[in-house]
């Protein structure tokens, strides 16, 4: 990834040769990527749609309210509320979110302020591969290095935090909340990064230079110019590793504990909408337990559409639209 | 075994590696030739596959499910009554040095470390084991699972109201031995093959028993076996007999014309299921399962024997 602080030019269009040859080619080109594009939308559309249709005994039971609220799953029982994956899912978001958006914020500061020009594109790469590390990979890790590593501090945080926040309470079994968010906020690191370097980089170097000319130093910099002017990408850049982390699946069926209650503390084991499909799926024998599940599916369908649908109102807030998609 | 019958009769059974749940469910919506599980069909299983005509069930090998931990220090077995296992599994007790342990562990240091519950995600057959047993000695057990409804304390998937969740043997293997002071139930085969610390359970008799092919057998040796073949070896009346054991049954249509394609393939299966229930029985023993009894293997010949094409009995 080539870091440069220069607009670039846009290349001009020959028109010249598109005129002599006609518009035939042309119509060809459009009509395919018109029938790809618009096949990807009714996908999409089909998926919700089957989707929602699958799990209409479910919602007839229970209420779409009533699933989405209700705080038990019971199969044996016929009971089935989706409260506490939907919580699961936002708490392990939320803790890869606060422990991934500043570690990103300052990866990609440091590659595109203060590393020597040498070192930024290995630097880049090395972070964008661990993108390309499977996700299966990344839970045998958390499982086999992760969780044991992590014991001595959670049991520390319960023993001292945790005696006046409950939410912060022993017991620590190690599997929990708190490992999968650890493990998600690895695993989102490399796409924030990477959209936030993007953003960063195209800083006008105008103003980079000018402060640097008032004997500003790299700091300042950042904290006046790029930070600032790059604000919307990152929020963009957040919105995007939540979405991420949101539907990550075996990683974290493999760290969180799977427990269909919901747990008093960050080191409860627990659930997320992702990994109770993935779980349970497979052996899901009981009344309505299938159904149920594609419920879920739907519901998480419908939350992972909203954040990315916000992440790209975000940035075209902020752009003007002028560019589109990621 | 099935390799084992490959070598021997060059016929090739494929056999995937799903938990009892996903089995029966297969074999329900007939996209396998027969399904294997630790839980006999219950009668809403038959319901479900009613569209093609009755099942036979054939018991094939005995197991058990043992009470696998992660304690540092401990020279022996640690000794468990039924009120102690449902205990841990309730919540209600919650440490190592609870008083109900050191009652029935008397001179062993137990230490203070937390009790970490690991239980399956996944339905299970081993899962129908132990919850069927906690069903039938413990009275406390039915009434905090199941609501006082002994059909809900007991099953593959049941409500936990502790721990956590993992998915196979391997997978709650792996969460008792990552955290010092877990504990979970899990096959007794695999916990031998794979060297973890299991617990002595006292039986009905009062007798604390050892997890072994000995009172496996003990437990599943019975003068008669029901004529439908479905029978619970859990909280065994015999003296010496380990109280958490259970059966494997092999399970397949009674009128196979129904849902195969070929006679051929018909009498390949029967044939297996033969070979099973005979010669496949001296796989058991080295593989830590339970060796079938005379009198059931002549019951299950006449389960096999009722297996036909159409009408016609499939083998002499």
């Amino acid at each position: 990834m080539t870091q440069s602080a220069e607009v670039p030019e846009p290349p001009r269009l020959d028109l010249g040769g598109l005129r002599r040859r006609g518009w035939t080619g042309d119509l060809t080109f459009r009509a395919i990527l018109s029938t790809l594009t618009l096949g990807i939308t009714v996908v999409l559309g089909v998926m919700m749609v089957e989707s929602f249709i699958s799990a209409s005994p479910v919602y007839q039971k229970f209420g779409i309210i009533g699933f989405i609220t209700g705080s038990t799953w019971a199969p044996s029982f016929t009971v089935y509320g989706a409260w506490a994956f939907i919580y699961g899912t936002f708490l392990t978001s939320l803790i890869a979110l606060v422990i991934a958006v500043p570690v990103s914020v300052l990866i990609a500061l440091l590659l595109t302020e203060l590393a020597p020009a040498r070192l930024r594109a290995p630097l880049g790469i090395a972070v964008d591969l661990l993108a390309a590390v499977p996700s299966v990979v990344y839970g045998l890790w958390g499982l086999l290095v992760l969780v044991p590593a992590m014991r001595p501090l959670e049991q520390a945080i319960a023993g001292t935090l945790g005696r006046v926040v409950p939410f912060f309470g022993p017991p620590t079994p190690g599997s929990s909340y708190f490992a999968a968010g650890v493990i998600l906020a690895v695993m989102i690191v490399p796409i924030v990064s990477a959209v936030t370097r993007e953003v960063f980089a195209s800083t006008p170097r105008l103003q980079r230079e000018a402060v640097l000319a008032l004997g500003g130093t790299r700091w300042d910099v950042a904290r006046t110019v790029t930070l600032p002017i790059g604000r919307a990408g990152l929020l963009a850049a957040v919105v995007l590793g939540l979405g991420r982390a949101m539907g990550e699946t075996i990683a974290v069926t493999m760290v969180i504990g799977n427990s269909d209650n919901i747990g008093k503390s960050i080191f409860s084991p627990g659930f997320t909408l992702a990994s109770v499909i993935a779980n349970e799926f497979n052996e899901a024998t009981e009344t309505l337990h299938p159904e149920a599940l594609i419920a879920l599916g739907t519901v998480l369908l419908v939350m992972s559409v909203l954040v990315n649908g916000a992440a790209i109102a975000i940035r075209n807030r902020f752009t003007g639209g002028s560019r589109s998609g990621f | 075994m099935a390799g084992d019958y490959n070598t021997k009769c060059g016929v090739q059974v494929n056999y995937q590696s799903v938990g009892s749940g996903a089995g029966v469910k297969d074999w329900q919506q007939n996209t396998v030739d027969f399904g294997a599980s630790d839980a006999f069909l219950s009668d809403s299983d038959m319901a479900a596959a009613a569209a093609n005509g009755a099942p036979v069930e054939v018991p094939t090998t005995f197991g058990a499910v043992v009470i696998a931990y992660n304690l540092t220090g401990l020279s022996a077995p640690l000794k468990m009554t039924p009120d102690i296992i449902a205990g841990i599994f309730l919540g209600k007790i919650s440490t190592w040095n609870d008083a109900a342990l050191a009652a029935a562990n008397p001179g062993v240091n137990l230490p203070t470390t937390a009790i970490s519950v690991v239980h399956r995600s996944d339905g299970s057959g081993t899962t129908s084991i132990f919850t069927n047993y906690l069903t039938a000695a413990s009275p406390a057990w039915v009434t905090t699972v199941g609501l006082g409804d002994p059909t809900k304390s007991a099953g593959k998937t049941v409500t936990w109201p502790v721990g956590q969740g993992a998915s196979g043997n391997e997978g709650v293997t792996q969460g008792i031995k990552g955290t010092d002071g877990g504990v979970g139930y899990i096959d007794v085969a695999y916990a031998i093959q794979n060297q973890i610390p299991f617990a002595d359970v006292q039986n009905k008799s009062g007798n604390s028993i050892t997890p072994s092919l000995a009172s496996i057998a003990a437990a599943a040796n019975l003068p008669s076996y029901p004529p439908d073949l479905r029978f619970n070896l859990v909280n065994t009346a015999a003296p010496q007999g380990y109280p958490i054991a259970g059966t494997t049954w092999i399970i397949v249509y009674k009128d196979l014309s129904k849902v195969m394609k070929s006679q051929d393939r018909a009498n390949a299966l029967v044939d297996f299921i033969w070979w099973a229930i005979h010669e496949g029985q001296a796989d058991s023993a080295p593989l830590d399962y339970g060796a079938l009894p005379a009198n059931l293997v002549a019951q299950d010949e006449g389960a096999v024997k009722s297996i036909n094409w159409a009408g016609t009995p499939l083998l002499p």
